[in-house]
């Protein structure tokens, strides 16, 4: 069975309320969606907030997972990030915001979870940070305050004063470049 | 109806990274919804999107994460996990006094014995200074040796027994726990008399083994007491967990039983017109959303439809971040059609009617006939 015919299953089984099925879901994205929303929020205990409203709607809302719409894990860490981005908004709308740098402090990779998959995840988390670095300074930026720190468009314009019409065209180049790069790796295939 | 909208060219990209206005963001998502071409281009490009997530450093998710999680999650419950670890932490030491109580009891049983047997090697000390050797062991040797006198529960209360008139000097069970019996008088017999020290020294040795049985007791009936209370406290949540059952069930049977009667007061919450897509320019309808006693509904009439031919249907859909909801279907007459849905209270982005091949999707196949925006 193919990656994406094992996903539709599996979110099939929790569709139907399948508590084995998503924990089975959740040892194989833990480790993904907690560093993604730990790199978006800078917080343990937010990323973990965040990671537990991810399987709570996932759990509730399973039957919404459309395949033609994209992978699941592409579904999953675009719930992450939005999930992660309103609370980034709320944390900011509370206080004055604080600089998020890339300070991973928990950045330790567990030993004993050099597993298969891990390794395999890996080599992708490095093949994507390689297409990232191919990309021009200015292009980095943008992918790096719009998807990493929830900005809009408009949001870098005015941050950084460049004309949005700028914005919007190193945003369509990074994307459709990256897009190309990466064209193996979203249909799956194997990246080792 | 796919052709490329010029003005949009472009926004995919911005759209899947995240970094359209709300209100570009509706505008684009109105647009996917006429063209199946960007539809499929925004699929792909949320993929390559969506890998960016896995170029992020390393992080270790903390201890316990997924226990909490999965806890949470399971049941549903919207404790943030801050919360949740006091609870985790508070929870767990309960667990561990109630887990296992004759182990505990044990336990208890072994440090009032070491206790005993400490106290009776001391008295025997205090005693040998000031009387004879012998009466020491006299008082404790039922059970055998002196030094198996600790072993012993049993031996201790027949050991007691056989000093029923020292008994009123002991203590009540409520006073002998462990401290207690540790710091049983030693140096108080001063007194020269012989018969005074031997009364004495019984009287200590008795007291001290019925201390120990008595702590025994007391701690057996603090864990059953604890163990009763978690039973008590379990036995009264399911009491209420059932009488909210009961409460939802009837709640329910009302529901169903005000849905069988005619609508009281009914009252519009809102109405939206809806607007014919491009190859639909003619067609038009309205929504309304009516709330009365039994929930909220939406009801949707459509006028000028094209003809449906075959197994085709109009579906209604109502749509929040992206995902369709089934509103129904219906099937259309003279370009007219009409529906009624009782919906879940959220804000919803928009209300569609798309043609469909059947009645039967879940998922909208078909094109679009009439919008109206919700969020607007």
């Amino acid at each position: 069975m193919n990656e994406q015919a094992e996903d539709l299953q599996l979110i099939g089984r929790i569709a139907d309320r399948d508590a084995g099925a998503l924990e089975h879901l959740y040892d194989i994205y833990e480790r993904p969606v907690y560093a993604f929303a730990y790199r978006l929020l800078n917080d343990a205990m937010a990323a973990e907030e965040a990671v537990q409203e991810l399987f709570l709607r996932i759990w509730n809302n399973a039957e919404r997972y459309d395949a033609s719409h994209g992978k699941l894990s592409t579904w999953m860490f675009a719930l992450t990030r939005n999930i992660s981005i309103d609370m980034l908004r709320r944390r900011s709308a509370r206080a004055a915001a604080v600089p998020v740098e890339d300070e991973h402090l928990n950045a330790v990779l567990d030993e004993t979870a050099d597993t298969e998959l891990t390794v395999e995840r890996t080599l992708e988390g490095e093949t994507v940070r390689a297409a990232l670095h191919e990309l021009g300074e200015e292009q980095q930026q943008v992918i790096d305050l719009i998807y990493y720190k929830g900005l809009t468009q408009q949001e870098v314009s005015d941050r950084c004063a460049i004309p949005l019409g700028t914005v919007k065209s190193r945003v369509r180049l990074a994307l459709r470049q990256l897009h190309k790069r990466l064209a193996g790796m979203e249909r799956g295939e194997s990246q080792a | 109806m796919n052709e490329p909208n010029k003005s949009m060219a472009g926004w995919a990209e911005a759209y899947v990274l995240g970094g359209l206005e709300e209100a570009e963001k509706a505008e684009y998502e109105a647009y996917l919804w006429e063209s199946a071409d960007e539809r499929q281009l925004v699929a792909e490009l949320q993929d390559t999107a969506g890998m960016l997530a896995l170029a992020v450093g390393p992080a270790a998710p903390p201890a316990g994460m997924k226990k909490r999680i999965l806890a949470n999650v399971l049941a549903d419950a919207s404790v943030s996990p801050r919360q949740k670890d006091a609870a985790d932490t508070a929870d767990a030491r309960t667990e561990q006094s109630l887990q296992n109580p004759e182990e505990l009891l044990e336990q208890a049983r072994q440090t009032i014995e070491a206790e005993e047997a400490r106290r009776i090697a001391e008295e025997r000390g205090g005693i040998g200074r000031i009387g004879t050797p012998e009466e020491p062991a006299a008082s404790v040797t039922h059970g055998g040796s002196e030094d198996k006198s600790a072993e012993s529960i049993g031996a201790a209360a027949a050991a007691a027994e056989s000093h029923t008139a020292e008994r009123d000097r002991i203590p009540a069970s409520g006073e002998s726990a462990l401290p207690k019996s540790g710091t049983a008088p030693i140096g108080r017999p001063s007194a020269a008399q012989a018969e005074t020290t031997r009364r004495a020294a019984r009287a200590r040795g008795t007291r001290g083994l019925w201390a120990g049985t008595a702590a025994v007791m007391a701690a057996a009936a603090i864990m059953l007491g604890i163990y009763s209370g978690q039973l008590r406290g379990e036995l009264n949540d399911m009491r209420s967990d059932m009488t909210a059952m009961q409460q939802r069930t009837s709640d329910m049977e009302r529901q169903l039983a005000a849905a069988a009667q005619p609508a009281v007061g009914a009252q519009v919450a809102r109405t939206v017109p809806l607007v014919g897509s491009e190859d639909d320019p003619n067609a038009s309808g309205m929504a309304a959303m009516v709330k009365d006693d039994t929930g909220m509904h939406l009801v949707v009439q459509a006028n000028d439809l094209p003809d449906l031919s075959g197994s085709e249907a109009y579906q209604v859909w109502l749509i929040k971040d992206d995902r369709p909801i089934n509103a129904g279907t219906f099937q259309s007459g003279n370009g007219i059609g009409a529906l009624s849905y009782t919906m879940q209270p959220d804000d919803y982005d928009m209300v569609a009617i798309t043609l469909e091949p059947d009645a039967e999707g879940e998922q909208p196949r078909g094109r679009m006939v009439l919008m109206g925006a919700l969020n607007g």
